[in-house]
């Protein structure tokens, strides 16, 4: 049978998991920045489509980081706010 | 060369850079830390988190998506201006991006009055232990190394455990072990004792595998801090889908997943005796990128894929004929995937 040290020992776990999701995210997120500005800088003059939608989808994915970013900091608080009610 | 030559060298160049391995090392790190999430609150009522990582994933599936359309449209951008070069191709090592441990962020500082998770040690033993069906007596994860009775009460080790236990002892000693490091810090107990990184626990893992030292698998899976050993979920999987395209010859599809199987079945339930039997579906299916079976009744235990797909990789890496320290960041690339399908076909 779990007791409550074990909950919070687990939850605690969690919460550092998320926290290496978070770096990683952090990371992968400086990543694409520089790959967009790179990518800019050697297309500028191009009207190609496959230019635009290169940078579309970068652009995309950048905010789909941040949103994943935001979606793990809410997680996190919600984990810890469990923790203060055990 | 050209001007049209650099142009297509700079955005190879910068197809390459996109950060495709991270993101996916993320996700998997994501999935682990969902997984035990779940576990935690099966019956809860309170969701604490679950729904908010569930979108925190799909973010991050979306994110690799579309990572991957803009390098197949900076490819198609370089083939339209008679460049044929194929810059959806990941870079080499884009698969070893999981086994780098990520920098500690400053939300994992450790807060005051917090209390260990060292009593999460004996969750995560008691689960390893059924696992490879080892002694009761080791159960109870507070039994400091607990590595005497191993060798010779489960008598179920195809290599003689009692000298294989001794090499392994020798070798963490000698292991250059990160106690105290990030992932194992503040765990208590016996987890102190353990390695301190996932990636390391993976190839200690690997190498008992190839051995078939049951006995020496569960010591080092009991000793590690549970962050360490659920870390394994995280970063196995990129791993898995490499090695088993080097063993396939190509990429893994569907039409592979009974040769999988059939390849890894066997000698992981060999190791982990009473694995449930739907874990190594359910990860080889993910690694051929079909949806896993449907399972019916509680989650599976976060454990049960996490030292699965540890398993994996050794079983992967011994078909291979590959040693575990071929993971090391630093390690050569492997051999070729033509040479490597001839080692699968003999």
């Amino acid at each position: 049978m779990a007791s409550v040290a074990e909950v919070k020992s687990a939850i605690d776990a969690v919460i550092a998991q998320i926290g290496e999701v978070q770096s990683a995210v952090r990371a992968a997120g400086e990543q694409l920045s520089e790959t967009q500005q790179s990518l800019a800088a050697a297309v500028e003059g191009s009207g190609h489509d496959a230019v635009s939608t290169a940078q579309a989808a970068l652009n995309q994915a950048s905010t789909e980081l941040d949103e994943a970013l935001a979606a793990t900091l809410t997680a996190v608080e919600q984990a810890q706010t469990y923790l203060g009610t055990l | 060369m050209s001007l049209i030559e650099e142009l297509g060298a700079v955005l190879y160049g910068t197809s390459e850079r996109m950060p495709v391995g991270e993101v996916g090392a993320a996700l998997e790190r994501l999935r682990a830390a969902s997984a035990l999430l779940m576990w935690i609150r099966q019956e809860s009522s309170r969701p604490i988190g679950v729904p908010e990582l569930a979108g925190a994933t799909e973010h991050l599936e979306q994110a690799g998506r579309a990572i991957q359309v803009a390098q197949e449209s900076v490819s198609e951008y370089l083939a339209a201006i008679g460049l044929g070069l194929d810059a959806t191709r990941p870079p080499e090592d884009a698969w070893r991006a999981a086994l780098d441990e990520p920098d500690a962020g400053p939300d994992q500082a450790e807060p005051e009055g917090v209390p260990a998770p060292g009593r999460l040690g004996r969750w995560w033993a008691q689960r390893v232990t059924v696992l490879t069906d080892g002694p009761t007596d080791e159960q109870d994860g507070g039994q400091g190394g607990g590595t005497t009775t191993g060798g010779t009460t489960t008598g179920g080790t195809t290599t003689g455990g009692g000298r294989a236990s001794g090499k392994a002892a020798g070798d963490r000693t000698a292991g250059g072990r990160a106690a105290g490091g990030k992932a194992a810090g503040g765990a208590g107990g016996k987890a102190g004792s353990g390695v301190g990184e996932p990636p390391e626990l993976l190839r200690r893992i690997a190498r008992h595998t190839r051995s078939g030292n049951r006995d020496a698998l569960r010591r080092e899976l009991t000793d590690v801090a549970p962050p360490v050993g659920l870390g394994l979920a995280a970063i196995s999987p990129p791993v898995l889908y490499r090695l088993a395209g080097d063993l396939l010859g190509h990429q893994p599809r569907a039409a592979d997943l009974a040769q999988l199987t059939n390849t890894a079945r066997e000698p992981v339930h060999a190791l982990l005796p009473k694995l449930p039997s739907g874990v190594v579906d359910t990860l080889l299916a993910r690694v051929c990128r079909i949806p896993p079976p449907r399972e019916s009744g509680p989650p599976a235990h976060p454990a049960d894929s996490a030292v699965t797909g540890a398993v994996l990789v050794g079983v992967l890496l011994s078909r291979l004929g590959r040693d575990p320290d071929s993971l090391r960041s630093d390690a050569a690339q492997p051999l070729p995937r033509d040479r490597a399908t001839d080692r699968a076909d003999g």
